[in-house]
């Protein structure tokens, strides 16, 4: 017993470090997981705090920015709902107001330069957001709730190379998969187009149906790189995005409140 | 608690604030980052044991981490750097020993002696760093690029706040 102690104390520098690093490790992998919230993140009130009141200071240089996207926005809105018609489009909304809530939200913290981005947004838990919520900005897709404070949320963001999202090419592809090699904050890759579709530069890249989380045909972003290379199955095919993540600064929180009755149908089927 | 001990804490709460809220805006190029809380890490006395060394590296990538949303990353890469750091350290010794109650910072011991310690335990942090933030070898080269690119801006700008705000008293 006595030597077994000398041994731990003779070597505590290397436990210490051992058990150090291991605790990190639990850390990181833990924090990839979306069910494990922890609290020490920026969804924290004190944490979120801090980077909004830093984030207030600098909102001013963007304001003009600001000003611009919401103007295109609402441009483009307005050109969609004119193409519509009145008569369809306050059907479709009666539609879309029963099965999506939208919350916009101010983002205070955001990445674009590491492997798994994020970003911290103003509207938590308090407001209904809950973990695996869509979220969108001015020009589409920008990610997924992973955690839920009560003032702050943290949102995983499209550029992140653990997260795929089901999308589909506008009249032509029903289902292919976006999914981000952590190259550049413009470009994703779509992957799974079969070689029999003529895919062509400018195609639009929309969400697809095959999700609980956005509402389908919410724009990606547009192609802008395919390659078929002889005997290959699959299109290698490049998205530019529709949202310059690096000029993002507010966004919304979709709630798709038929969620709970899809998974459960969804359970419903795998244990049949 | 004595006076010194209390600086150090001011310190602590003074780079990362300035790392969370300014130095993690800053990227060049999306690959050169600037981590210059590894400079608060650096200066501590050389005297610090490995011990308490990691121990203090741990909170402060821990408190690092907590804003940036990646728990356990910059505290793994600052335990590893510190557990280096006496090791290499014993090994820079110059002739006669370190002189007494000095820091290892540019003003006492000199820019040369300076970039050779920093470098080599920066060096090694951003690439622990940033091999676990890629999640392996899959894309070497610019992950590699990015750990030497972060590397020297993170050096200079670790000497440039030594020069520009840290006292140029020895006392302690």
């Amino acid at each position: 017993m006595r030597s077994l102690l000398l041994f731990f104390y003779r070597f505590r520098a290397l436990f210490t470090f051992i058990l150090l690093e291991i605790i990190c490790a639990i850390l990181i992998i833990q924090n990839t997981n979306y069910q494990k919230a922890l609290f020490f993140n920026s969804s924290n009130s004190l944490i979120g705090g801090i980077l909004a009141t830093a984030n207030n200071v600098t909102d001013f240089v963007n304001l003009t920015e600001v000003n611009q996207q919401l103007a295109e926005e609402n441009a483009r809105l307005h050109q969609e709902l004119a193409l519509y018609g009145i008569d369809s489009a306050s059907n479709m909304m009666a539609d879309s107001t029963l099965q999506f809530v939208f919350r916009t939200a101010e983002i205070v913290n955001n990445t674009v330069s590491n492997t798994n981005n994020t970003l911290t947004i103003r509207i938590g838990s308090k407001e209904g957001v809950k973990p695996g919520m869509g979220v969108i900005g001015g020009g589409g897709v920008v990610g997924k709730v992973r955690y839920a404070g009560t003032k702050f949320s943290v949102v995983t963001s499209l550029l992140n190379t653990d997260g795929l999202l089901s999308a589909q090419i506008k009249d032509k592809v029903a289902l292919c998969t976006v999914s981000w090699d952590a190259v550049s904050a413009n470009t994703v890759n779509l992957l799974y187009v079969p070689r029999q579709y003529s895919i062509s530069v400018g195609d639009s890249v929309l969400t697809s149906g095959y999700n609980a989380v956005f509402p389908a045909g919410l724009l990606i972003g547009t192609i802008s790189e395919v390659d078929l290379p002889e005997e290959a199955t699959f299109h290698n095919i490049k998205v530019s995005l529709a949202n310059d993540f690096r000029k993002l600064s507010h966004v919304s929180v979709i709630e798709n409140r038929f969620k709970p009755e899809l998974d459960s149908l969804n359970t419903l089927v795998e244990y049949e | 608690m004595n006076r010194s001990m209390l600086t150090k804490i001011l310190t602590f709460f003074a780079y990362i604030l300035a790392q969370v809220l300014l130095f993690n805006k800053i990227v060049l190029f999306d690959t050169a980052f600037c981590f210059v809380y590894i400079g608060f890490l650096l200066t501590f006395p050389m005297e610090l044991t490995v011990i308490s060394g990691m121990l203090i590296g741990f909170a402060t990538g821990l408190s690092v981490d907590m804003f940036t949303n990646t728990l356990g990353l910059h505290a793994s890469a600052s335990v590893l750097m510190m557990a280096v750091r006496p090791r290499l350290l014993s090994i820079m010794t110059p002739h006669g020993g370190y002189p007494p109650n000095v820091l290892p910072r540019p003003q006492s011991m000199g820019l040369g002696w300076f970039s050779t310690y920093a470098l080599i335990l920066i060096f090694i942090h951003q690439l622990l760093l940033f091999f676990v933030e890629h999640g392996g070898f899959s894309m070497f080269w610019s992950t590699l690029t990015k750990a030497v690119s972060s590397t020297l801006f993170t050096f200079v700008m670790i000497v440039l706040v030594q020069y520009l705000f840290a006292p140029k008293s020895e006392k302690r």
